[in-house]
C-alpha cells in the first residue's frame, strides 16, 4: 500500500511539475496539441469547438521578420450596417439599422447591439469583446440623437463592432451572434438567452476564489509585457486622439477664416467692375475649394471615432488581462491548496502515529474496509485537484493563446484598414483640390499662354 | 546737370540711361545690420543694385522715408507709391522688439522697398526725376541731396508751388507770388464752387475702396494666412505623435504608421512653405495697394484744395477789382467835385460847405464798400453804418466823421494810397491767377492721366495676385496628393501579400 501510495504520490508530483510548465509556456505545448473547449467547461453550454491555431503561432513568435510573410486567415463573413431609419414603435421612437450578413438581413436598434455586447462579454469572458460606440450622451440632452451625422457616425462604429465580432474565430461563430444576425423573432429569444447567461454566470463566480489585492507569484513575462503594451498603446491613442482634435478644430476654421475671405473678395468685385472678370472665377474656385477641405474634415473626424474606439478596446484588453491575472492568482493558490492535501494525504497513509492507530481501530470496529475508504478518499481528492487544475490550465491557455493571437492580427488587419481607408479618402478629396484650382487658374489665364508646369 | 524745371527731358544720367534705355531692373540684395560709430546706434543698410551692373549703393530706412517725403513734395499731383509702414508703437509693445532684429521684418522691408523702387523708375513722370536717380547714386550722402535743390527751396505747403512748366516761371519750387500774403489759402473745409465733376465721382470712390480694402479684406486675407501657420504647426506635433506611436508598434503596422507620419511631416512643411508665399505675392501686394487707396486720395485731396486756391484767387481777385473801381469812381468824383469848388470858389458866390459834401460823398463809398463781403479789404475808415438808418445811428456817424477828420488829415492822399495799393494787390492776384489757373488744368489732366494709368496697373497687379493665390493652392494640393498617394500605394501592397 505503501508502494501505492508512493507511486500515486509521485504521479501527483508530477502532474504539478508539468503543469507548472505549462504555465510559463503555454504556447510550447499548443503547438503540440490543439486546445479543445470541452463542453465540461464552464464557458458555454452549446459550442464545441475544435480550433486549430498551430499555424497561428508563428505571427507572435517571429514578429519583426513576419511583416511581410504573415497571414491573415481571416474568415470571411461579410457583415454590414447601414440604412438607419427612424422607426416608432409603441411609445418609443428610435432609429433601427440594417444589419445585412450573407444570408440574412435584420433590422435592430441600437438596445439590440449593446444586448449582443453584453451576453458576449458575460459567456465569454477570456476574449476581448470589442467595444460599443459611446452612448453619446450629449447628443441625448441635445436632442441631437436623430440628426444626420451623430446616426451616420454611429453606424460606422456599430459596422465595426460586428465586424470585429465576425472576425473573431469564438465570437464570430457564436450562437448568440448569429441570432443576432438572423432571428426574426428576435426580442423573445434575446431575453431567454440573458435569463440563461446571468444563470450561468452565478456558477462560475461561485467556483473562482476573487482574491483582488494579493499579486500572483510567478508573473509571466509575456502578460506583463502585454500590459505593458497595452498600456503604452492606450497612452499613444490618448495623445494622438488630442493631437487630432485639435488639428481638426483648426481646420475647422480655417475653412470659416475661407469663406470670410471669400465674401471680402465679393464685396471686392461689386464696387470694381474692372475686376469682375477675373474675380469671379477665384470665387467660385474657391468656393469649391472650402467644399473639399469640409469633406476632407469630415474623413478626419471618421479617424478620429476610429481612434476612439481603439481606445475602448484595450481597455477591454486591459479587463481580460486583469481576469487572466485573476485566475493565475486562483490557479496558485489552488496549488497551493493542492500541496497541502498531498501533505494530508501522505501523513494519512503513513498510518504513523497514534491518531491514525486509533481511527484504523475505529474503522475496523465500524466494519469498514480502512484501505479502501483511504484509498477512496484519496482517489476523490486527487480527482478534484485534477479537475481543477485542467480547468485551470486551460482557461490560460485559451485566453492567452486566442487573444494574444486574435489581438495581434486584429490590430493588424485594421490599422491597415483604417489607415488605408483614410488615406484613399483624403487622396480623393485632394485630387479634385487640384482639378479645381486647376480650372480656376485657366479660367484667369483666359486667352494667355498658360504655364506649362500647372497642366 | 540739375534739371530742376524740366520734367519731360531727362537729365541723361548714368543712372538715368541705367535704368531707361537698359530697362534694368532694381534689385535689393541684401540687408544688413551696421551703425555710423563703434558706439552708436545701429540700423538695417539695405543694399541696391541696379540690374548687374556695378552701380549700387546702400541706404537705410530712414533714408527711404525722407527721399519718399521729398517725391510727395516735389510731386505732389503725383501718385508716389507707398514704402512698407514704420513699426509703430503698438506693434512695439506687441513684439518688444525692434525691426533690426526681426528678421521676418527685414526680409519683408528688402522685398517691399524692393517693389517701391521698380515702381517709382517705372513711372512716367517719377523715374525721370533727378532726385530720384541722385537716391540710387553709389556713395552719394542723402543729406547732401536733401541740403541743396530742388529740395532746399521747396516751400512748407505744396499749394505755394507751379507744378507745371510755363514759360518764366520756375516748377517745384519756392514761387514767390504765391507765397505772398495776398493769396488766400484754402481751409480743408472749403466747398467748391465749381467742382470737377470727374474728379468728385473720384474723390467719392477713393474713399470707399481705401476704407473697404483696409478694414475689409486686408484683415480677412491676413486671417486666413496666420491660421494656415497655426494649421502648419500642428501639423508637425501631429506628425511627431505619429512618429513616436510607430516606434511603439512593429512590422507593417509600424510602417503604415510610420508612413502616415511622414505624410504628416510633409503637410507641415508644405504648409509652411505654402505661407511663405502667400505673405510675399498675395499678402504684400494687397497691404501696397490698401496703402495706395490711400495716397489716391491724398492726391485728390491736393487737386481739391488747388481748385479752392484758383477760386479764392479769382475771388479775392474780383473784389479787388470792385473796391478799386469804386475807388476810382471816388477819385473821380472827388476830382470833378474838385474842380468844379475851384471854379466856384473863383465866382466866389455860394460859398458850400466843402468839407459836408466831402462827407456825405465820403459816406456813400463807404455804404458800397461795407456791402461787399470780402474780409481782405480793409479801410481806414471803420465806420459801416451805410445800411442803417435812425436817430443814434446819425449820432453815430456824426462822431465817426469828427473822429476821422480828427485823424485822417487827408482823405484824398489816403484814398490814393489805397488805389495804389488794390492796383497792386490786383497785379499780383492776376499774376498768380495768371499762374495757378493753368497749373489747375495741367494738375486735373496730369493727375487724371495718373489715375488712368494706375488704375491699368491695378487690375494688371490684381490679376497677377490672383492668379498667384491660385497657383500657389494648386502647387499645395498637388505635394500633399503625392506624398498621401505614395501612402496609398503602400498600404495596398501589404494587402495584397498573401
Amino acid at each position: 500500500m505503501a508502494q501505492l501510495t508512493d507511486s500515486q504520490f509521485n504521479v501527483q508530483w508530477d502532474i504539478l511539475q508539468s503543469s507548472d510548465n505549462g504555465l510559463l509556456d503555454p504556447l510550447n505545448e499548443m503547438s503540440n496539441e490543439p486546445a479543445i473547449l470541452s463542453s465540461q467547461n464552464c464557458f458555454t453550454e452549446s459550442s464545441h469547438i475544435d480550433i486549430d491555431i498551430s499555424d497561428k503561432k508563428s505571427n507572435f513568435s517571429n514578429d519583426s521578420n513576419s511583416s511581410s510573410s504573415s497571414s491573415v486567415n481571416i474568415p470571411q463573413i461579410i457583415v454590414k450596417v447601414k440604412e438607419p431609419r427612424k422607426e416608432t414603435e409603441q411609445q418609443s421612437t428610435f432609429i433601427s439599422y440594417l444589419v445585412e450578413s450573407q444570408n440574412k438581413k435584420v433590422r435592430r436598434r441600437f438596445q439590440d447591439f449593446v444586448w449582443l455586447h453584453n451576453v458576449l462579454y458575460i459567456h465569454f469572458p477570456a476574449c476581448f469583446v470589442p467595444p460599443l460606440p459611446d452612448k453619446h450622451r450629449l447628443e441625448y440632452v441635445k436632442g441631437d440623437r436623430f440628426s444626420a451625422d451623430f446616426t451616420e457616425k454611429r453606424r460606422i462604429s456599430l459596422e465595426r463592432f460586428i465586424q470585429r465580432i465576425a472576425r473573431h474565430p469564438i465570437l464570430g461563430k457564436a450562437e448568440f451572434f448569429i441570432m443576432f444576425l438572423e432571428s426574426s423573432e428576435f426580442n423573445d429569444a434575446s431575453s431567454r438567452a440573458l435569463r440563461e447567461g446571468q444563470e450561468t454566470m452565478m456558477d462560475t463566480i461561485g467556483d473562482s476564489l476573487l482574491n483582488a489585492f494579493s499579486k500572483i507569484r510567478k508573473p509571466d513575462a509575456r502578460f506583463i509585457e502585454m500590459k505593458e503594451h497595452s498600456d503604452l498603446m492606450e497612452q499613444n491613442l490618448d495623445m494622438l486622439q488630442k493631437t487630432l482634435l485639435r488639428t481638426n478644430k483648426r481646420y475647422e476654421d480655417l475653412c470659416k477664416d475661407y469663406q470670410e475671405f471669400t465674401a471680402s473678395l465679393s464685396g471686392l468685385s461689386d464696387m470694381e467692375p474692372a475686376f469682375q472678370s477675373f474675380l469671379i472665377p477665384l470665387i467660385a474656385g474657391l468656393n469649391e475649394y472650402t467644399k473639399h477641405m469640409n469633406q476632407l474634415r469630415l474623413e478626419d473626424e471618421k479617424w478620429q471615432i476610429e481612434i476612439q474606439d481603439y481606445m475602448a478596446y484595450y481597455h477591454t484588453v486591459k479587463d481580460v488581462l486583469k481576469l487572466r491575472d485573476q485566475k493565475q492568482l486562483d490557479f496558485e493558490e489552488l496549488s497551493d491548496y493542492l500541496v497541502s492535501i498531498t501533505e494530508d494525504k501522505i501523513k494519512f497513509g503513513e498510518n504513523s502515529g497514534v491518531a491514525s492507530y486509533i481511527t484504523d481501530k475505529l474503522n475496523e470496529v465500524r466494519g469498514a474496509d480502512a484501505d479502501k475508504i483511504k484509498r477512496e478518499r484519496l482517489n476523490k481528492m486527487d480527482e478534484r485537484v485534477k479537475e481543477i487544475q485542467e480547468a485551470i490550465d486551460q482557461s490560460l491557455h485559451i485566453s492567452t493563446g486566442f487573444s494574444d493571437q486574435i489581438r495581434k492580427e486584429d490590430t493588424f488587419f485594421n490599422n491597415n484598414k483604417s489607415t488605408e481607408m483614410y488615406d484613399v479618402l483624403k487622396t480623393y478629396t485632394d485630387a479634385k483640390s487640384v482639378q479645381v484650382w486647376r480650372n480656376v487658374v485657366q479660367a484667369l489665364e483666359g486667352g494667355q499662354d498658360i504655364d506649362p508646369n500647372f497642366l | 546737370m540739375s534739371n530742376r524745371n524740366s520734367l519731360k527731358p531727362t537729365c541723361d544720367c548714368a543712372i538715368d540711361r541705367a535704368l531707361h534705355r537698359d530697362e534694368n531692373y532694381i534689385f535689393i540684395t541684401g540687408a544688413q545690420k551696421q551703425s555710423d560709430s563703434p558706439s552708436g546706434k545701429s540700423y538695417i543698410a539695405y543694399y541696391i543694385r541696379i540690374g548687374v551692373n556695378d552701380i549700387e549703393t546702400k541706404r537705410r530706412y530712414s533714408e527711404f522715408e525722407s527721399f519718399r517725403k521729398a517725391l510727395t513734395l516735389l510731386h505732389p499731383a503725383l501718385i508716389v507709391p507707398p514704402i512698407p509702414e514704420k513699426h509703430s508703437l503698438v506693434d512695439y509693445a506687441a513684439l518688444q522688439t525692434r525691426v533690426k532684429d526681426d528678421l521676418p521684418m527685414v526680409e519683408k522691408r528688402k522685398r517691399m522697398l524692393q517693389t517701391f523702387l521698380n515702381r517709382v523708375a517705372k513711372h512716367p513722370e517719377l523715374g525721370k526725376d533727378h532726385v530720384f536717380h541722385r537716391f540710387l547714386e553709389s556713395g552719394g550722402s542723402w543729406s547732401d541731396v536733401l541740403h541743396s535743390p530742388p529740395l532746399s527751396t521747396l516751400p512748407k505747403n505744396p499749394l505755394q508751388m507751379v507744378i507745371s512748366k510755363q514759360p518764366d516761371v520756375q516748377a517745384h519750387t519756392f514761387n514767390a507770388v504765391l507765397s505772398s500774403n495776398l493769396i488766400p489759402t484754402p481751409s480743408a473745409a472749403y466747398q467748391l464752387k465749381n467742382p470737377d465733376p470727374r474728379f468728385e465721382e473720384s474723390e467719392k470712390f477713393t474713399f470707399r475702396i481705401a476704407n473697404y480694402m483696409s478694414n475689409n479684406l486686408d484683415k480677412s486675407q491676413r486671417k486666413v494666412i496666420r491660421r494656415l501657420g497655426e494649421l502648419a504647426n500642428d501639423y508637425a506635433e501631429l506628425g511627431a505623435v505619429y512618429n513616436g506611436f510607430s516606434l511603439n508598434e512593429t512590422g507593417a503596422v509600424a510602417n503604415a504608421i510610420e508612413k502616415v507620419g511622414q505624410a504628416v511631416d510633409a503637410s507641415y512643411t508644405e504648409t509652411g512653405q505654402m505661407v511663405t508665399s502667400l505673405e510675399g505675392e498675395f499678402a504684400e501686394p494687397i497691404q501696397e495697394h490698401a496703402q495706395f487707396a490711400q495716397i489716391i486720395k491724398q492726391v485728390l485731396k491736393f487737386r481739391h484744395m488747388k481748385h479752392a486756391q484758383v477760386e479764392m484767387i479769382e475771388n479775392t481777385l474780383n473784389n479787388k477789382k470792385d473796391t478799386l473801381d469804386n475807388l476810382l469812381r471816388m477819385e473821380n468824383e472827388a476830382k470833378r467835385l474838385e474842380e468844379a469848388m475851384t471854379r466856384e470858389r473863383t465866382i466866389g458866390a455860394n460859398a458850400v460847405n466843402v468839407d459836408e459834401i466831402n462827407q456825405t460823398e465820403d459816406e456813400n463809398p463807404y455804404r458800397t464798400m461795407s456791402n461787399s463781403s470780402s474780409s481782405t479789404v480793409r479801410l481806414d475808415r471803420p465806420s459801416s453804418s451805410g445800411n442803417w438808418s435812425g436817430g443814434p445811428m446819425k449820432v453815430i456817424s456824426a462822431v465817426g466823421h469828427t473822429l476821422q477828420n480828427i485823424i485822417d488829415v487827408n482823405p484824398e492822399a489816403t484814398r490814393r494810397n489805397q488805389i495804389g495799393m488794390s492796383k497792386d494787390a490786383m497785379g499780383v492776384l492776376q499774376e498768380a491767377l495768371d499762374i495757378t489757373k493753368p497749373d489747375l488744368a495741367a494738375i486735373s489732366t496730369e493727375l487724371q492721366a495718373d489715375l488712368d494709368r494706375f488704375q491699368t496697373e491695378k487690375i494688371q497687379d490684381m490679376r497677377d495676385m490672383l492668379i498667384a493665390y491660385a497657383k500657389i493652392h494648386i502647387r499645395y494640393c498637388q505635394k500633399v496628393l503625392y506624398y498621401y498617394s505614395k501612402l496609398d500605394m503602400i498600404t495596398n501592397i501589404l494587402l495584397i501579400e498573401p
